[in-house]
């Protein structure tokens, strides 16, 4: 029979085998088959054939079956029958062969059951019968550590350092002596779980009088990872050298994913360069591969893909490992034509479309902004994996296309596919970005159906989840919820930032406090989080505090940093500090990422103190030092030049934005309409809203600058013209769709025309008409037009029966108390102003002028005492004049200007004439 | 406010809303001060005659200051612009202010 598998005369065989099974018989069929046909089904049937005619398999047969398994690549398959039957046959494991080829294949099907259970048939003096070798050893431990048998019940195990230390002791009590092989196979299962037990082995192995070799250093290249542990990896490097090892391809390409990962790109670049020049095969290609990974992973793009292309026209052919290298390469930098070209190379080389090939293309198109192309490779992708499907989702996801991300999770749970981890993050992460608050608790639901565990990652998605869906109260609870160790950086981050959210800001710094008592170490987003939870000038000596624990921590301050700090002095009312970050941290450092946000900040955060000129100068210093402005700046710089009428300086800050090319947005539409307005410009608005129209570039924003700007200038007609033209179902070409902003800008104009009817007839119907319920701005639009209308006590009543606990509404009234000269409900609304806002100087002031209108004075100086003590600061108020294109800034009583004197002397002569006209 | 009887051809200072307790001279020449007149003052030394004059106030305009300017504006012939923290008075050469003294 064995001559007739010789000559591949194997069905003939096969009828002689069917008429006498017999064991050699098999074994020499069971291997020709799966050697010369691949085909393992006929072998197995070889194999039921012999169980049924009652003969017993022997280690040969055995062995015969696991190797024709490996070799049709379903070792899992005959692993699976081979262990059954052994068990049910009662077979006891006692030839060294038959076991080695057993319990590799054990291994290399990673199959922890049937490794289990070979485990169990090895214990005690059946070791001593096999006399384990030192192959055989090696063997075992690595079965061990593929199949992940390292985790151990009982404490005492894990001490001990769990089955594989276990399992070494026990050979060891049975007379093996562990050679270069075991120790190596023991020293390498440590390693891979990243244990600090791997050098321990190691300095135990080199007592014993081992010399460690490749396949060591293999293994103890890979346990170095992190930058704490560079030092170990050079010690290694420098053993390899001094060992007299030869360094190939292999271990060459180790080294460089040492000093990759343990950060030090230089070396790693130095080990590359080292290496014999390359030829064709695998080794060589790994090398190139842990050079470009290393590229990537340093952040530099460029220069992996130079090296990519250097690669191929070296004649070296990349596999799929360097394509799923190179394409995150493109996706960082958002390089689609070189993510195309990487594409096509790949479809050159027919490989299939799969794993984390497939899910490396989908998403460098996602990153790049291709999602059509990135859903192409999708539809195409052969096999659909779960990290393909993740990508998807999380591309998707990524995109702010939360509802197609939704529908595709629920479409891998159809098709049969698993999430795990990853897929669940992306999905949570789609809820809250939709505020889909159903599906966002369906899939809490699933994970605790699913028993996952909520570490500090899926905390972090599910609490940011329910914040951005609005529900904090179950954001808190899954906080509160998580295992104290679990949590960490992340999941106090996400909970930080729920509580600001949520506008709970005294919370949410007391949380921060808790996260360090907790020794949890924060993180740059930590101290962003908690930096905008400072909001008021109570919170200076928190903010202060925060802003020294970051450069105690030794936190690089960049742009985004920097305008974090200086917007939250600004709006705690510490201008100078704001001033000091801004002259330290951003003006000196013109290189550091993000340095426009730096700048931005301090002109927004001026502009809102009101110190609109200082914040044009900064705007000018900004474009000498060459820094690009960018959409933000616009924003913030516009409205200092409407606050003080630099109506020159806005119209050359408007040609800047058109030589740049920038387009103008809805909301830098906005900005311009209002600066025009504010400079009185009205010409310049105008056209400006027109040319909006005609692109139909015009949001809601621009409708509500340019309803206001007329609204500002008393063209009531006007203002109201355009609402109409808003507010009526007729198609426009523009997207502009009505919100309760421009019913403000509206409920305004109404105000200053004195149509006060109107007003309330808006306010009363703008639920049911438009869908919005008044809000306090609209009531104050309301409250100022009975007001200036001298319909007092109604706007009394009003604010009484709609914002009794408002402190804008009280104010206005105060102010139309004064026009009309009503000192009694003015003392009311004082009142109630006051007990809201106890520190605002503008209700004080305006009190006393209202004393001081009706000519009691002992009641101003009572005012005015008061003020004193209760430290309320009072503006100034301050006038500007533009005169051949420059802005000149007056205060109350200013004797500061160069020409102070003329002016003064100038007012007394008008006054004169003024006063003789008069009497 | 509600509409002034008092013609606009003259001027008298509204002296009641000046908030410090002192004599009237005082006033006067407290009222001098005011920064839209110190600003107004300037524009009107630094331009040609019939330049229309355009002043930003961070705070709202007193009464007093409405009238000093309807008069200023007549008394020079010039179009002034005042905007404050609430809105525009714009004034015509005539001395009429948009507001129509709706404030």
């Amino acid at each position: 029979m064995s001559d007739l598998c010789k000559q591949d005369q194997l069905e003939s065989a096969f009828e002689l085998f069917q008429r006498a099974p017999d064991r050699f018989g098999a074994t020499s069929l069971i291997t020709a088959f799966a050697k010369q046909r691949g085909d393992l089904n006929v072998s197995l049937q070889v194999y039921k054939l012999l169980r049924s005619s009652h003969k017993r398999p022997d280690g040969f047969v055995f062995q015969a079956l696991l190797n024709a398994g490996r070799l049709c690549k379903r070792l899992g398959q005959v692993v699976h029958v081979v262990v059954d039957d052994i068990a049910r046959l009662g077979m006891q494991l006692d030839d060294i062969r038959s076991c080695t080829v057993l319990v590799k294949a054990c291994g290399d099907a990673r199959d922890a059951v049937a490794a289990r259970r070979v485990l169990g048939w090895l214990q005690g003096d059946r070791l001593m019968k096999v006399k384990v070798d030192d192959h055989l050893g090696a063997v075992l431990i690595g079965m061990c550590s593929k199949c992940g048998l390292t985790e151990s019940e009982g404490e005492e195990e894990r001490e001990r350092g769990g089955v594989i230390m276990k399992l070494f002791e026990e050979l060891r009590a049975s007379g093996f002596i562990p050679g270069l092989a075991s120790w190596t196979a023991l020293i390498g299962a440590y390693a891979a779980q990243g244990s600090e037990k791997a050098w321990e082995l190691f300095d135990e192995m080199s007592r014993a009088g081992l010399r460690p070799d490749r396949v060591t250093f293999l293994a103890l290249l890979s346990a170095c990872q992190g930058t704490a542990e560079l030092k170990r990896g050079e010690a290694l490097h420098s053993h390899i050298k001094q060992s007299g090892i030869d360094i190939d391809d292999f271990l060459a390409a180790a080294l460089i994913s040492m000093y990759s990962k343990c950060g030090d790109i230089n070396q790693a670049r130095e080990v590359f360069d080292a290496a014999p020049p390359s030829k064709e095969g695998e080794g060589a290609i790994g090398r190139w591969n842990a050079m470009i990974g290393a590229l990537v992973k340093a952040r530099k793009t460029e220069k992996a893909l130079q090296l990519f292309d250097k690669m191929v026209a070296t004649g070296l052919r990349p596999n799929d490992v360097t394509f799923a290298v190179a394409l995150p390469a493109c996706s960082s930098i958002g390089d689609l034509k070189r993510g195309k070209e990487i594409h096509s190379l790949i479809k050159g080389r027919g490989l299939p479309i799969a794993e984390f090939l497939g899910a490396a293309l989908i998403t460098m198109y996602g990153s790049c902004g291709d999602i059509k192309e990135a859903v192409s490779v999708f539809d195409e992708a052969t096999k659909r994996s779960v990290s393909i499907w993740n990508a998807m989702i999380g591309v998707l996801a990524k995109c702010e296309l939360g509802k197609e991300a939704l529908k595709l999770f629920d479409k891998m749970t159809e098709e049969g596919v698993q999430p795990d981890a990853i897929t669940i993050l992306a999905a949570l992460s789609a809820c809250g970005d939709i505020g889909d608050l159903k599906r966002g608790t369906e899939i809490h639901s699933l994970i605790k159906q699913r028993r996952m565990v909520i570490d500090d990652f899926l905390g972090a998605a599910l609490i940011s989840m329910y914040s951005k869906c609005g529900d904090f109260r179950q954001a808190l609870r899954v906080f509160d919820a998580m295992e104290v160790r679990t949590k960490g950086s992340s999941s106090w981050n996400a909970v930080i930032a729920a509580l600001v959210k949520e506008g709970n800001d005294s919370a949410a710094l007391t949380a921060f406090g808790d996260m360090l008592a907790a020794r949890v170490q924060p993180t740059l987003v930590t101290f962003l989080a908690a930096l905008s939870a400072c909001k008021e000038a109570e919170m200076l000596k928190k903010a202060k505090e925060i802003h020294s624990l970051i450069a105690k921590k030794g936190i690089p301050i960049d742009g985004f940093l920097a305008a974090a700090l200086i917007s939250m002095y600004s709006r705690c009312g510490d201008v100078e500090e704001a001033k000091r970050v801004f002259e330290n941290e951003v003006r000196k450092k013109r290189a550091s990422p993000n340095v426009v946000d730096g700048w931005n900040a301090i002109i927004a955060g001026l502009t809102k103190q009101g110190e609109n000129a200082k914040a044009l100068a900064i705007f000018a210093d900004l474009l000498l030092a060459k820094v690009e402005p960018d959409l933000v700046t616009f924003l913030a710089v516009l409205p200092a030049c409407g606050n003080i009428g630099a109506l020159t300086e806005g119209k050359e800050i408007h040609s800047l934005i058109a030589k740049k090319g920038m387009p103008i947005n809805d909301f830098l539409g906005a900005a311009l309409i209002d600066m025009y307005g504010k400079t009185g410009d009205m010409e310049a608005a105008k056209s400006l809203f027109e040319e909006m129209r005609r692109t139909a570039s015009d949001g809601v924003s621009v409708w509500t600058a340019m309803i206001g700007t007329y609204g500002d200038h008393r063209r009531t007609k006007e203002a109201l013209a355009l609402f109409e033209q808003l507010a009526s179902p007729v198609e426009r070409a523009g997207p502009a769709k009505l919100d309760g902003v421009v019913l403000v800008a509206v409920l305004s104009a109404c105000s200053h025309a004195g149509l006060v009817d109107t007003a309330l007839e808006i306010v009363k119907t703008m639920q049911q008409r438009y869908g919005f319920p008044p809000n306090t701005t609209h009531h104050s639009c309301v409250i100022d037009a009975l007001g200036r209308a001298n319909r007092l006590e109604e706007a009394e009543t009003y604010a009484e029966a709609n914002v009794p606990r408002e402190l804008v509404p009280w104010k206005t009234l105060l102010g139309a108390c004064r026009i009309h000269g009503d000192v009694e409900r003015a003392k009311r609304a004082e009142q109630r102003a006051r007990a809201l806002a106890p520190r605002d100087g503008a209700t004080r002031v305006l009190m006393s002028n209202i004393y001081a209108s009706a000519g009691q004075w002992e009641n101003v100086q009572m005012v005015r005492d008061q003020m004193k003590e209760d430290k309320v600061k009072k503006r100034p108020g301050i006038s500007n004049i533009e005169v051949k294109g420059k802005v000149h800034e007056f205060f109350v009583g200013d004797t500061r200007h160069e020409m102070s004197a003329a002016i003064h002397a100038y007012l007394a002569e008008l006054w004169k004439k003024m006063k003789a006209a008069g009497t | 406010m509600q509409s002034t009887n008092r013609p606009i051809l003259g001027f008298n200072p509204m002296l009641n809303t000046v908030m410090h307790n002192m004599t009237d001279d005082e006033k006067d020449c407290h009222l001098c001060y005011h920064s839209e007149k110190l600003a107004l003052a300037f524009g009107l030394m630094n331009t040609p005659e019939g330049t229309p004059l355009t002043i930003c106030k961070n705070l709202r305009v007193c009464p007093d200051c409405h009238e000093a300017t309807k008069f200023i504006a007549k008394l020079t012939g010039r179009r002034i612009s005042v905007r404050d923290a609430n809105s525009w008075h714009h004034f015509d050469e005539t001395g009429h202010c948009s507001c129509n003294e709706y404030w």
